[in-house]
């Protein structure tokens, strides 16, 4: 795998870096010219809010990143999200795992005991259908066996799905142990005082005195009053005007300031909507 | 280890959603396109490549106001900004969501519901509806591409937009053609006519025909080439 991935940032680089730069910060992901930047499997057009928050932020500070350069950087520290159809990856790896605890709660209480009560019912509805197209004779044959039939059907359901997990165990085990996110991007440009959270208001307490920072957010809630996973989710620089304490967000659709007490706006135009939508927040203490 | 591999990927189920675009939002940004309120006080165009950047007007106080539109499907917010001097400053911004149950959406209605409004309408606070239709063949103009730069290769002409052109109409840039190199500025007028400037003084005029992303000049007037039409094509990487 890693010789692939080695491969298509190879590609992927060679294809960026003989595209025109970008000038300026990046504000139009929209722009159908994004379609012609690589980014793994996808594009930026497509996964780039992650790539281009990092850039719009080092290009901010004097770094100056090459665009290309930060799309290959982003991919060879791994904190490309499924070779990139998933955007660069905004939580920390700490939460990734907290993630997972919270995942297996909810594995061990609901999911688990439904799938082993289903496995009998599946192959118990396999045999009675393979068992209704043969002809009389052989129903009679296999009627007499039906539990045994069931039985066995079972077992190579449950030794079939046990291979598959294992196989898909394996690889995404060590994709899952290789995982980064942005702020180890940023690391590599000396920029190692970096605050991060998964939580709004301590995010909130972190911003204060500080001028950068990077927000990753879902895009909307239902009508139900939960998160819409289906908008999808973006990631953007937020920049801090210190004589003003205003906010100004890049590539959010947006060119006006947003005072302080109005910061959930760049998030969403409901402020009692903001802890559920907030995904994740780096504040660089530069 | 069964466990374990539910797990990851109900995480990665997870940010398989999190990718920067909706599902459905690819589909509403769509080239020479005309969107409009119910009541018609917002209307506006998306003319030539871009189908996220166009241009209108927004009644305010019962005034109309002419202002450019981008729309934004991955960051989902429609800004509608007006000009400002030489600058533009933002109007209207919108939170953008889409009718439709489940993974079928619909393209051509969408649900704004405002964030920001520095207008002192209050009337365009909350939510309203907008709703999308194709412009016919004769409602396309290359002098309503909004956003748009222009270049003949050959003739040595480029065209750019600056922060206002979409309301002044004017394109500036370049005329480099053998021994001559101009700095220029296109105007498009009414009626698909042109003049263009160099100091001041008219070097170009006559009439444009608009083919896609083409934009083919007929001279009437013509102090520099030695042609009597020339075509000029949409940078699409601009």
């Amino acid at each position: 795998m890693h010789a692939a991935k080695m491969e298509m940032v190879k590609n992927d680089f060679k294809h960026n870096a003989a595209l025109t730069r970008p000038t300026g910060f990046i504000n139009d992901q929209n722009n159908s010219k994004w379609k012609n930047w690589k980014f793994g499997l996808s594009t930026i057009y497509d996964s780039g809010c992650g790539v281009i928050a990092m850039y719009n932020f080092l290009r901010d500070t004097g770094n100056n990143p090459d665009f290309a350069t930060l799309i290959a950087l982003t991919q060879l520290c791994n904190a490309d999200l499924a070779y990139g159809i998933f955007g660069a990856n905004p939580v920390p790896e700490e939460y990734l795992q907290l993630l997972a605890l919270e995942a297996m709660i909810v594995f061990d209480l609901i999911i688990y005991p439904i799938a082993a009560a289903l496995v009998p019912a599946v192959a118990a509805v396999i045999v009675a259908n393979y068992i209704a197209e043969q002809p009389w004779w052989m129903q009679i044959i296999l009627g007499l066996n039906y539990v045994a039939a069931v039985a066995a059907t079972t077992a190579v359901i449950e030794a079939a799905l046990f291979t598959a997990v294992v196989t898909a165990n394996v690889f995404i085990a060590n994709y899952f142990d290789d995982l980064h996110d942005i702020a180890d991007v940023l690391g590599l440009f000396k920029l190692n005082n970096i605050y991060s959270t998964i939580s709004y208001s301590s995010f909130n307490n972190h911003l204060s005195g500080y001028r950068y920072s990077i927000i990753s957010f879902w895009n909307g809630v239902g009508s139900n009053g939960l998160i819409d996973f289906s908008q999808g989710a973006h990631t953007v620089y937020v920049k801090r005007y210190y004589q003003t304490n205003e906010f100004v967000d890049y590539n959010n659709g947006n060119s006006c300031l947003s005072p302080q007490s109005q910061f959930y706006k760049i998030i969403t135009s409901n402020q009692s909507d903001v802890n559920k939508l907030f995904i994740s927040g780096l504040v660089i203490k530069g | 280890m069964i466990k374990r591999t539910l797990i990851l990927s109900i995480i990665i189920f997870t940010f398989f959603l999190s990718s920067c675009v909706g599902i459905g939002f690819n589909n509403i940004c769509k080239a020479n396109t005309a969107w409009a309120s119910a009541d018609n006080r917002l209307v506006f165009q998306m003319q030539g490549h871009n189908a996220s950047d166009g241009f209108g007007r927004i009644e305010i106080n019962g005034e109309a106001v002419a202002v450019t539109a981008t729309l934004d499907h991955v960051a989902q917010k429609l800004a509608l900004c007006m000009r400002s001097g030489e600058k533009t400053k933002e109007l209207i911004l919108f939170k953008i969501s889409l009718y439709g149950e489940g993974f079928k959406k619909e393209e051509d209605r969408i649900k704004v519901t405002m964030i920001i409004n520095n207008s002192d309408d209050d009337s365009y606070d909350g939510s309203f509806a907008l709703y999308r239709r194709d412009l016919r063949a004769e409602e396309i103009d290359a002098k309503h591409y909004a956003n748009t730069a222009w270049v003949n290769g050959e003739f040595g002409m480029q065209l750019l937009p600056d922060a206002i052109s979409d309301f002044t109409k004017i394109l500036r840039r370049t005329i480099k053609y053998r021994e001559i190199n101009l700095t220029i500025a296109f105007h498009f007028l009414d009626d698909r006519e042109f003049e263009v400037y160099a100091a001041e003084e008219l070097v170009l005029a006559g009439t444009y025909e608009t083919e896609d992303l083409e934009m083919i000049l007929h001279f009437t007037v013509n102090e520099i080439y030695d042609v009597n039409t020339l075509t000029l094509s949409v940078m699409t990487d601009h």
